[in-house]
Order: structure tokens, then sequence, then C-alpha cells
């Protein structure tokens, strides 16, 4: 709107003049301009209080509020005035001219008295619009900046109160004066008057009396036109008394404007055209029309509706206003050679802007879009049939402000929907638009930055209709003749745009900068789309605006803009190579003036990818890119990323093989694609350079010019092998300054020349030397010119395109996995072997055990070994190892000290070494892990160290069990007599035997041991230890069945018996008390081979017991010697007690056998002694048991029956003793 | 001269935001595309932000369920963008001239100036089954013009597409009832 006068196209609030608050600096320079003078004596009040009041009234103006409803309904509603204690009102009448007054005096003009008239108005001689204009845009500015609709004046009111009549005297004639020259000043303008009372009064009836007194005087009204401030008042209240003034006062500045309507209505309802003050006598005789009249008074209407903040009265008299100047009668009838035709033009265009904001104000979005468009039709109609027609510069150049001025005013109104955070990019029509009614699409109201582009591109039409001006238009005035100018005014459009000569100058001069202009539209654009993260579009348009600054060549700015637009724009991620294209090309020239070499680099790099569109005339070819540059001084040197260019170069790099060993040789390719322009030339490589992530060092393969001629290397797909080579080599040495980090890396050498549409595939091959994941990450092609370096980096990345493995003759092959360009590179495998010889089936327990393990060296090369052997179980025992060969002494032992365990050294390939594991014995049967682990290195690499380990489960349970049966059987040994004294008791034996005189019995102790051995055992001996006795007794043991030597082979899960006489002998005869034995069964057994170990088990055996004091019966056989076939069955009774028992014998006849002997007696035994009775038995079988023996034995005084209890040859069942009669033949 | 819209341009835009296939069509009075292929490439690009934003909206609020995103911009007095996303991300554009057809024989009705909110949905109609029956064929790999790297993508080459694309721009106008 920098077209406009400011006062013709703001927003209209009342005007509040604040007058004697503060210092009375302010507006000085209005004094200066003739009018009215309002000066009064009184001093401004300048207290803190009246600073405080200032700075209420300073923020409470409203001028500059964002034009819509919300805003003005708050605190703001004036616009507000400071000024000291004078002001000048402008002259409401223009004063009489000079001229007319001495026409007056000679000629015979029959008006007696000249009518006087605005200063502003047609009718006044000396006024712009005189005598046939519209509108002086001062007009306006008069009613908004300086007459105001309220004079506030501010006074002291004292507190002294001997100065208090002098003092209210002097405010009462004061403010009488002050209201007689607004009065006289034929303005409307309301006085308030505003006391402000000094600190330290307390409020008493006396003040209320001296304020009516003074409001008696002055007339001024105590609810509208008089306010008292108390004295001491707080900031809050300060702040309250300023909005009670503007809040009180505001309805009638509304009525005070309504007045001004109401005479502007008045006087255009009367219709008739007021006498001018003096006739117009220059230049035309025309004189305004009626319509004229009313398009004034229209206008007046509209902008004091604005005031008021009645819009749609607003709208109403701009409407009908406007509709009258461009109706038939006013536009029309002006001359378009007139400058008046270009006033009304303006007229037109603030008529339009006010209506445009009056509709945005209520929030019709889409009746203003339509009312812009409207405007523009209606202009472009005039400007076609009366003016110098559409197809000007100047009618671009107002096409372009029209759209400004929308941008500007939909800003002004800030609607909320822009204004937010919501992403509304338009407005959806009002709701007075019904639904599915067709609409522009422009006509829901775009945010400002569609406004402004669409400026911006009127702007580039009008610099086309520009530069088609002829060069003899173009001439400065004074240079041609004056019919060519003539003929240049009735040709250019010059309405608010400069005259040809300036806007196309001639070479040299100067004139406008159409680019400046599109930049200035294009950077709000902008800056609006960018508001609303619309990036693509700021892309665009930046590149627009780029374009403009080249044009001027300010090629500075077109780089900075296109730098990082080139970087980081969507287009190339998007894939819109055209735009990508677009911008390359327009950055390579800006950068060409510039000089920077490493964009123009970059951006021919780019440029050679096939998606970009082939240009004829350029070379494409990278080495000549820096050709013709001038400015570059240093040598660029450019990296570049595959995620920041479109390159035409991409490599894929994929293994073999998904898994590789240590050790191994591991096959990959690299498979470069050129897909550059056909036509562009060959791109040669300094070097290509992979990194890995992981166990692999990088490769570099270095050019190598091949000199045959390679013109039948022009296939598809080029397959070459290239060998590696282990070397040190610096990162770019030459770069980084130091070589320090020189790191091991493998290269080879090839020819890296790229034709376009070529697959060059790199085969390599070279040996895995780390375990673990190597991922192939990027490949750097580096090339070096003389002008410039580059460094192309692309990084490996999963693509959906399935990896291929390019065989020989361009045979392709899917690599069917995740990602072809990562190798699990695993631990070489151990090939050294350790395996037990002799391995026994089962070990047992209480055997010592030996393990010959050997460690076989499977590697190609000579090992040194170390062996570390854990048994892990519960209670393992500690063991030891042992070398088996005793050369193993070696100096290699020393070395390897690093590995752990038991050192071996070194065991030649295929040879290997025994080592013997001991396991010293263990008592209970359990399950252990043996655990061996052989470390080595081989002799050809040091630095590796190899570990096998094996694991075996060694078991070991007890090679026998027992069982055992403890049976009495009859002492040979006669027992003392209880009556005998012996006197040789006590003397002369040795000390250990002393004092046997108990009773002795014999027992027999049969253990019946079973073997769960997996194999044959050899039984050496079979004993019983004696661990303890107790009940003072004394034992002796006796082998029964005597061990043949060599020992019994026990063969395994068979039952072996072993029969043990024990003795026991009491100490004391006395002694009658149960005594206990507890003994041992050791076994002792080898295993059956030679030379083997003897072990010993020993089993425990339940305690025995041995028992003495109760009587027992024994029975016994023997068989006769002389008497063929006789069994002598004796029963022996053993009275152990010290009493004297009585027994009744029974025995009864059997089927059997036939008996002689007592059938029924009753034997009597004196303590401790002892009977045997016998019977003849004749048994009628042979081979055979025979019993039943059913003899009773009674204790006669308990008439207890004691159990007889067998001895050897005889076993007993239920019914009684059995006896074995052997056949006839052993008799 | 009565003009009525037509349709300037119709663009297929893949997941990636790439470009899948672009249709222009002459304007009248010149018989001429009103903008270069590169004014409309760009002009199709800058739809995504608009597409993008509005899909940000969508999300918080739960709207646009049928993919119909009516006008995206007017980019000035003559083309505006209408928009439509299918549910598998691909956009349509049709970009349309608002003055791109003189209005034939049948004037009786009256200047047909602008659009109504519905005129469009039978373009998209059409564009999509044309677009369905090219997801139909076997040889169409919509990975490989959209892949999931997010990056770029082909156009689309097929012939039968293209030449529905031809047939809807060309036979459009505001009010008919099939294209």
């Amino acid at each position: 709107m920098d077209g406009y006068a400011p006062a013709y196209v703001a927003h209209n609030v009342p005007l509040l003049v604040v007058s004697g608050l503060g210092s009375a600096q302010q507006d000085r320079a209005d004094l200066s301009i003739e009018g009215v003078r309002i000066a009064s004596e009184v001093l401004p009040v300048e207290s803190e209080d009246a600073q405080v009041l200032l700075r209420h009234f300073k923020d409470s103006d409203a001028d500059g509020l964002p034009w819509n409803g919300r805003e003005y309904s708050g605190r703001k509603k004036f616009k507000v005035k400071i000024v000291g204690r004078e002001y000048v009102l402008p002259l409401r009448s223009a004063r009489l001219p000079e001229s007319s007054r001495v026409l007056d005096s000679h000629t015979s003009y029959p008006v007696n008295r000249p009518v006087l008239h605005s200063p502003l108005s047609p009718l006044t001689p000396g006024a712009s619009v005189f005598p046939d204009g519209l509108v002086d845009p001062r007009w306006v500015e008069k009613h908004q900046d300086l007459v105001p609709s309220a004079y506030v004046s501010f006074y002291e009111f004292t507190s002294d109160p001997k100065l208090a009549i002098l003092h209210d005297n002097q405010l009462k004639s004061d403010i009488n004066n002050t209201k007689r020259i607004l009065s006289q000043s034929g303005y409307r303008t309301r006085l308030i008057v505003a006391l402000l009372s000094e600190g330290s009064i307390i409020k008493s009836p006396e003040v209320e009396d001296r304020l009516i007194n003074i409001r008696k005087a002055t007339g001024l009204d105590s609810k509208t036109s008089l306010f008292f401030l108390p004295p001491q008042s707080s900031p809050v209240e300060l702040k309250a008394f300023v909005e009670t003034i503007i809040s009180t006062i505001y309805p009638l500045c509304i009525e005070y404007y309504r007045d001004l309507s109401k005479h502007s209505r008045r006087k255009r309802n009367r219709g008739i055209i007021p006498l001018p003050t003096s006739p117009p006598t220059s230049g035309t005789s025309q004189t305004l029309s009626s319509q004229g009249w009313n398009v004034r008074y229209d206008f007046k209407l509209g902008v004091f509706a604005e005031f008021r903040q009645e819009m749609d009265a607003a709208v109403r008299s701009y409407e009908s206003g406007y509709d009258a100047l461009l109706g038939p009668d006013v536009f029309e009838a002006i001359a378009s050679w007139s400058p008046r035709w270009d006033e009304a033009r303006l007229l037109a265009d603030v008529f339009a802007i006010r209506i445009l904001r009056c509709l945005l104000w209520n929030r019709n979005s889409t009746a203003a879009v339509r009312r812009w468009h409207s405007h523009r039709e209606r202009i472009r109609d005039f400007v076609d049939r009366r003016g110098k027609g559409s197809s000007t510069y100047g009618w671009e150049a107002w096409e372009a402000r029209w759209a400004t001025v929308m941008a500007e005013i939909i800003e002004k109104a800030s609607i909320s929907e822009f204004t937010s955070e919501s992403t509304s990019f338009y407005l959806h029509p009002e709701k007075s638009i019904t639904i599915g009614e067709r609409l522009e699409p422009l006509e829901c109201l775009h945010h400002p930055g569609y406004w402004f582009y669409l400026a911006s591109k009127h702007l580039m039409h009008r610099r086309a209709r520009a530069l088609a001006i002829p060069e003899e238009d173009r001439s400065p005035p004074g240079w041609s003749p004056a019919s060519q100018i003539a003929s240049k005014a009735y040709t250019y459009d010059t309405y608010l745009c400069p005259e040809p000569h300036e806007e196309n100058p001639l070479p040299g001069r100067k004139g406008v900068d159409h680019s400046l202009l599109i930049i200035e539209s294009l950077t709000k654009a902008i800056a609006e789309f960018e508001k609303r993260k619309q990036t693509r579009l700021v892309h665009e348009l930046s590149l627009q605006s780029a374009n403009e600054s080249m044009r001027r060549e300010d090629w500075d700015t077109a780089l900075q803009i296109l730098r990082p637009l080139w970087q980081k724009m969507s287009f190339r991620r998007e894939g819109w190579w055209d735009a990508v294209e677009e911008i390359g090309w327009a950055l390579r020239n800006a950068a060409v003036h510039v000089g920077d070499g490493g964009t123009i680099v970059a951006v021919d790099w780019e440029l050679l990818n096939r998606s970009f569109v082939y240009r004829p005339k350029w070379h494409y070819d990278i080495t000549k890119s820096l050709e013709g540059v001038k400015q570059v001084t240093t040598k660029p040197v450019v990296v570049l990323h595959d995620q920041d260019v479109h390159s035409f170069l991409s490599a894929t790099f994929v293994f073999e093989q998904a898994e590789g060993k240590v050790g191994e040789l591991c096959h990959y390719q690299l498979a470069v694609t050129s897909s550059a322009l056909p036509a562009s030339a060959p791109v040669t490589m300094a070097e290509v350079r992979i990194e890995f992530d992981g166990s692999m060092k990088p490769l570099i393969l270095r050019h190598k010019s091949t000199t045959e001629d390679n013109t039948q290397d022009r296939g598809e797909v080029l397959l070459s092998t290239v060998s590696l080579s282990d070397t040190l080599s610096g990162k770019r040495s030459s770069q980084s300054g130091s070589g320090q980090d020189r790191r091991p890396t493998l290269t080879g050498e090839d020819d890296l020349t790229f034709r376009p549409g070529q697959t060059r595939v790199f085969g390599f091959s070279s040996l895995l030397r780390e375990a673990g994941d190597a991922t192939a990450v990027s490949a750097t092609f580096s090339l070096a010119s003389e002008h410039f370096d580059l460094d192309y980096v692309q990084r490996f990345e999963n693509t959906t395109a399935p990896d291929v493995w390019w065989g020989e003759r361009s045979v392709k092959r899917r690599l069917v996995r995740p990602n072809a360009s990562t190798i699990t590179v695993l631990p070489k495998p151990p090939k050294v072997e350790m395996r037990f010889i002799e391995l026994q089936d089962q070990y047992y327990t209480n055997e010592n055990i030996t393990l010959q393990l050997e460690v076989i060296n499977g590697e190609d090369v000579d090992s040194i070994t170390s062996l570390d052997v854990r048994l892990l179980g519960d209670r393992s025992p500690p063991l030891t190892l042992k070398l088996a060969a005793a050369s193993e002494t070696e100096t290699e032992t020393d070395r390897s000290n690093s590995l752990p365990g038991l050192s071996i050294g070194k065991i030649a390939s295929a040879a290997s070494s025994l080592v013997e594991i001991l396991i010293p014995a263990i008592d209970l049967p359990a399950t252990y892990d043996l655990m061996m682990k052989a470390s080595y290195h081989l002799v050809s690499d040091m630095e590796t160290p190899i570990y096998r380990s094996v694991v075996t489960q060694l078991t070991l349970i007890n090679p026998f069990e027992a069982n055992y049966d403890f049976s009495p059987r009859i002492h040979p040994d006669p027992w003392p007599s209880f009556f005998n004294h012996d006197e040789t008791e006590n003397t002369g034996t040795a000390s250990q035997d002393i004092a046997v005189h108990g009773l002795a019995q014999q027992w027999c102790l049969t253990s019946r041991y079973f073997s769960f051995a997996a194999e044959d055992l050899i039984v050496e001996d079979i004993d019983i230890e004696i661990l303890s006795t107790n009940g003072a007794i004394k034992c002796t043991t006796n082998k029964a069945s005597p061990i043949p030597s060599g020992g019994i082979r026990v063969s395994p899960k068979s039952l072996e018996e072993a029969e043990f006489d024990v003795f026991t002998q009491k100490i004391s005869l006395d002694d009658r008390s149960t005594a206990t034995l507890d003994v041992s069964l050791a076994i002792k057994w080898r295993r059956d081979k030679e030379d083997s170990t003897l072990n010993t088990t020993i089993l425990a055996v339940p305690r025995l017991l041995v028992s003495s004091n109760e009587p027992r019966v024994l029975a016994s056989v023997s068989y006769s010697g002389t008497i063929h076939s006789t069994v002598h069955f004796d029963v022996t009774i053993e009275n152990s007690s010290s009493h004297f028992l009585t027994f009744g014998l029974n025995m009864e006849p059997s089927e059997k056998f036939a008996f002689s002997g007592m059938k029924q007696a009753t034997l009597q035994l004196v303590p401790l002694s002892r009977r045997t009775v016998r019977f003849r038995l004749i048994p009628f079988v042979r081979g055979d048991w025979i019993g039943p023996i059913r003899c009773v034995i009674r204790d006669r005084y308990f008439q207890k029956v004691l159990k007889i209890a067998p001895t050897e040859g005889m076993k007993i069942d239920k019914d009684g003793i059995l006896l074995w009669v052997p056949p006839d033949e052993e008799f | 001269m009565t003009t009525i819209p037509s349709i300037a341009c119709l663009g297929v835009i893949g997941k990636n935001n790439n470009p899948l296939h672009i249709s222009i069509f002459p304007s009248q009075p010149n018989n001429a595309p009103l903008r270069t292929p590169l004014q409309f490439s760009l002009l199709l690009s800058s739809t995504l932000d608009i597409f993008e934003a509005r899909s940000k909206a969508n999300l918080t609020s739960g709207g646009g369920l049928s993919g119909d995103f009516g006008l995206l911009h007017a980019i000035d007095e003559r083309l505006a963008a209408y928009g439509f996303e299918t549910n598998t991300g691909v956009r349509f554009v049709a970009v349309v001239d608002m003055r791109g057809r003189i209005a034939g024989g049948d004037a009786g009705r009256g200047p047909a100036v602008g659009l109504r909110e519905g005129d469009m949905k039978l373009v998209f109609r059409a564009m999509q089954t044309a677009y369905i029956r090219l997801l139909q064929n076997p040889f169409y790999d919509p990975d490989e013009h959209s892949p999931p790297t997010g990056r770029g993508g082909k156009k689309i080459s097929s012939r039968r597409f293209t030449e529905d694309m031809r047939r809807i721009g060309e036979s459009w106008r505001p009010g008919v009832a099939a294209v």
C-alpha cells in the first residue's frame, strides 16, 4: 500500500487529544500550522501520577492495531495524541483568497459576500481538488490526526486552602477560555477536564464544594466531562482512572462522529452543488458534478462509519460511493489525459481497499476475494476502454501492487487461522456462501504468501513488458522531440509507476531495478510460506529469487541462496529430477561467477547422471569442470556423500559367502555401475577405497593405466580380478599432513576408468585374519586432477534390489541374504585333537585312575601347545598332569608361558604327545566332568591363540557291595567253671592280654559280596577288620574260607561268599552285659590285567551284637565215622546266667528219620555251664535235607521255649531245624 | 468467450513423495500447456507440503478417512491443485486450469465459473481405478516405484496407464457424469 497516502488507507479510530500532562515539549511543530490555537496559562501537571497517567494513555493508543473486530473490542479504543498546553486546530474554513478580494472590488460580481468553504473542498480556490477534484487525502488526515473528538485537559487541583480560591478562579477562567476557543473553531470537539488533586489533602466536604463551584462556573457535566482524581491514588486506581475516562467519553466521541456523518448525509441528500468561493478561472471551467459530490459524501460517510467502527455501514457507503465513482458520470466523464483521471483511479483503489478491509473485518473472506477480483476487472475494463490498455507495464505494475495490497491487508487483519499454529493454507468460504455454490479456488482466501507470490509474477510480467519498450521511448525527457514525448504520454500508463525512461532505462542510466522488486516480493512470500512449513514451495521460490539475483549479477547472493538449497532440497531425495537439474545448473552458473570451484565440481559431478536432460553443447567431462573458471584461487578439495548428491556412480559390495573362517580365503566383489549420460566422457578415478566396519582391513584399489587399447572392453559388464597385497598406507598422507595414521591396508591395482552405462566388477580375494563380523561400510572414490581433488563417498546401504554375485561372462547369481555386504568371520577351527588311550569302560572308587591323553597336532604346521585339565564336580580331587614322554624339556616351554596349564611344548605337524592325567583314589561314587583345554599357537602365526577344548564325563562306581550273616557257633573250648578257683589269674600274663576270664563264644560272619564291576576283577584277599568293640570283650577273627593264591576271579554280577570265624570272650566272667562289634570288610582287588595295582575297597558291616547273659540252645550236627549213615545231632544248652536253670526237653519223632536219645527229659544246669544232649539219627533219605526236627527245649521256670540256633551244616525253617543228609557215597 | 475449467496436469506421487506419473494437458486459447513441465513438476511437488500438513492435522483430529483432500491450494487465479491420497500413501493431484477450456455449444447454462466441492471426486475415482488396474499387472512391482528405503523410485511406464490419464484429463469438465 506504499503508493497510497497513509491516511487514505489506514483504518480510522476516534482521535483523543490529551493535553496538560507531563512536560510540554510535544508537538511544537504543530503550532506552526495555520489554525485555531488553544492556549492555556496554566502549567502542565508534572507530578509522578501525571507521568503514570501519561503512560497509561500512551498504552491505550489504538493506532497500529490489527484490523479486526477482536482487537478493537478491548481497552484500546482511541488514537491518543499527547500534547502540551497548546494545540492548534486546523482552520475550518479557508480564508478568502486574495485574488477574489481583489476581484470583488473591481468587478460587478453580484454576490455580496463569497461563501467560505473548507480549505480542502473543491469549492475553495487554491485547494488541491479545486475545482473538479474528488477527495483530498488530507481530509482524512484532518479528522484522523488533527481534529480530535475529545480534548482532555488535565489540571492540578491545589490542596493549599490559602491558594484554593485563587487557583480555582484561574482554573475556571482557563477552562472557559478553552471552551470558548473550541466552540469558536467550529468543531464540535468535546472538552473534558480532569483534575488531579495534589499530594496531601484529605477528602473533605470543602473539596466537594470547590468541585461543584468549578462545575457550575464552567458548565461541565460532572458525569461525562469533569473527572477528579482523589489524592494518593494507587497505581491500580490510576489505571482505572484512565480507563474510566476512556470508557465514559467513548460513547460521546462516537456521537461526535455520528454528528459528522449526519452533517454529510444532510448535504448529500440536499442534492445541490454549493457555489464555490470563486469560480474557477484557469484551465477548465468544469466543476465537480453532483455525482462527484455524492462520491465525496459517500466517502466521508464511510470514513465516519469507520471512526465509529461500524463496518457494515462503512461498506454500504463505500460501495455506493464506488459505484457512483465508476458509474457513467464521474470516472467516465474525466478525460484520460487529465491528472484527475489518475486521482479518480486512485480513489477507486482506496474505496476498494477500504471495502476489502471492512469485509475482512467482518470475516467475509470469500466476499473479500471476490471484491478484490471484481475491482481488478472493472479497472481493467476502464483502462482498456478509456486508458492506455491493460497490456502496458503500468497495468502489470498495478496488478502487482493490487496483489501486494491484498497480501498486506490480510496481514494487517491478522486472521486467527493464519496467525495461530493451525495449518490452514486458506480459509473456507464464510457461512453466507451457500454450500455447493461454484467457487473459484482462489476465492478461498489464501494466506498472504500466495498473494505476494502472485505479485511477484505480475512484477515479472511487468519487466517483460518494460523490456519490450522500444529504444526511442526510453530516452529521458529533453532528449527527444516533443512529438515523441506526446506519443509516449498516450502509450504508457504511468499510474503509480515511473516513466518509460526510468522503467527501462537506456544503458548507463538509473532506473527501476525490476529484479530487486521481484526479490522483495518473493522474500515476503518465502517468509509466509516458511511460517507454514511449505518447504517445497519455499525451495521453488528461493530458486526464482536466486535467478533474479543472478539477473542483477548479484552472484554472491545467488550462491548464498542456492548452495544450501542445492544441499538440502527435498527434490533430490524425492526424485524430482527436473527440479534438481534446474537448481544444479543455476548453482553452477552462480558458482562460476563467484569462483567457488568446489561447488562447480560438485554440481558437475551430479549433472553427469543419466536422470538429467542432456545438453548437447556441454562437454560432460568432470576433469574439464574448472576450465575457464578464472576466480578459483586455491585448488578445491571436494568431498561428496551419496545422500547429498544424486551421483552417477553407484557401488555395491558383496561377499560371496555369508560366513568364513579365519585363515580361509574369502572372495568378494565391488561392483561399480556408472549411470552417466551416454555422451559423457569416461571418468577415471585415482583410487577407490573401501572401508570396513569390524574385522577387516580397509582396501585400496589404485588406478593403473593399461596400455592396451581397451575399446573392446566396452561391454556392459566388465569383470576383473584384482590381486591384493598387504601394505601399510597413510590415509592420504598428503592431505592429513602427518602420515601418522598408517594403517595396514590391502592394496590392489586396476584400471579405474568408468564408462557411461558400464558396470565394472572387481573381484578380490583375501585371507580372513580376524574373527568377528565385518561389514563393508563405504566406498570412497577419489579423483585427483590438476585443478581439483574430489572424494565421493558412498555408503553401502541395504537396498531392496537383490545382491548379485557376478560370474564369468556376465553370469549373475542372486545372493539371498539380508545383507550381502556383511561377512561373519568365525574363529579358526582348531585342528589339534585330544583323545584318550586305553580308556577303561568303567572306573571304580578306591582306585587310582591314570588317564592317558594323546594330543595330536592336526595342523599343517608345528604348534606350541599347553594343556589345562580340570575335574569339575562335587568335591573333585586335585589332579596331576604328567608328560608321558621325558623328552618334553625343550626351550619352547619357557616361551609359551602365556598359555595356561601344563606346557606340552612343540608338537610337530601330524605328531602327537602323550599326557598322563592322574586322579587320586576317590572314596565315594560320583560323576565328574573332565574338561581338557588345549591352547596353542601355530609356529607360523604366533599372534593368534587357538583353543580346543574337550569335555568328557567320568563316572565312578563302587565295584562291590556285600551283605552279611552273623550266626552263633559252639566254642570248642570248655567253659571256665564257676566253682573252681584259678590261681594263675592276673599273674605273669602279657600286659595286652589282660584278664580274659569271661565266657568265650564263637560266631560265624558270612559275607556275600556282589560285583558291580563291568568286567572281571581279581579279588586277591578279603578280610575283616575289627574297627571297635563295645562292652568289654576281646575279639579275634579268623578267615574261615581260604583265598587261593592268585585270587578269585569275580565276574560281573556274580555273588561270592566268604566266611569268617569270630571269637569273642568277655574280659570278666561276671560281666553279663551285651556287647557289640564294629567291623568292616576289606576287599583287595585288582583289574584283570598285567601289572595292575591292587586296590582296597572297604565295605562297612552293620554292627554285630554279641549277647551273653541269656541261656541259649545251639544245635550242631556231625556225621558218624563208624556207623554208616548215622548222623549225630547235638543240642547244646548254654546257661551263661548265674542262675540254676531247669529245662524240659522234648524230641518228637519224625517220618524222615529214626533217632535214638532222650525223647523227653528234664535238664538242670548250674550257673555258667553247658550241657550237650546227643541224638543219633538215621535218616530215611539221602542227599536231602531232613526235618524239621521238632526238638523243644523249654525253660521250666519261665515256661519259655528256647529257640534252637543252628550252626554250620544246618538250616532253619519255620517248623524247626533242617539237617543235611549227604548222599550215600559221601558218608 | 466463456471459459470453463479444464485439467491442466494430472500427477501421481508415490509414497516416497516421488513423482510416479505426470500428464500435462494443453489449455485454451493457445491450445498449449499453461506452464513448462518443470513448473508443473514444482507445482506438484509443492502440494506435498500441504499433504503433509493435512495428514498431520488429520492424525490429531482423526479426520480425512476418505482420502479426498479437496482443494490443496490455488497457486494463482488460473491454476489450483486438488488432491487425493490412497490408503497406501499414493497421492493423486489434479491441477485445474480455471479458464482452460472455451465453453462449447452448451453455453446456455451460463458461465460456469468455479468448481463445486465434489467436482473433482470423479477425476480421483477414475485415477484410482486406473491405478488399481496398474497394480493388478503382475509385472508392476510397487516396491520398485517406491522403495522401502524411502528414497526416490522409478516412474510408471505403463502405456495403458498413461493412456488412461490422458483420457481422464481430456474428457473431464465440471459436472460431467463420467470420465
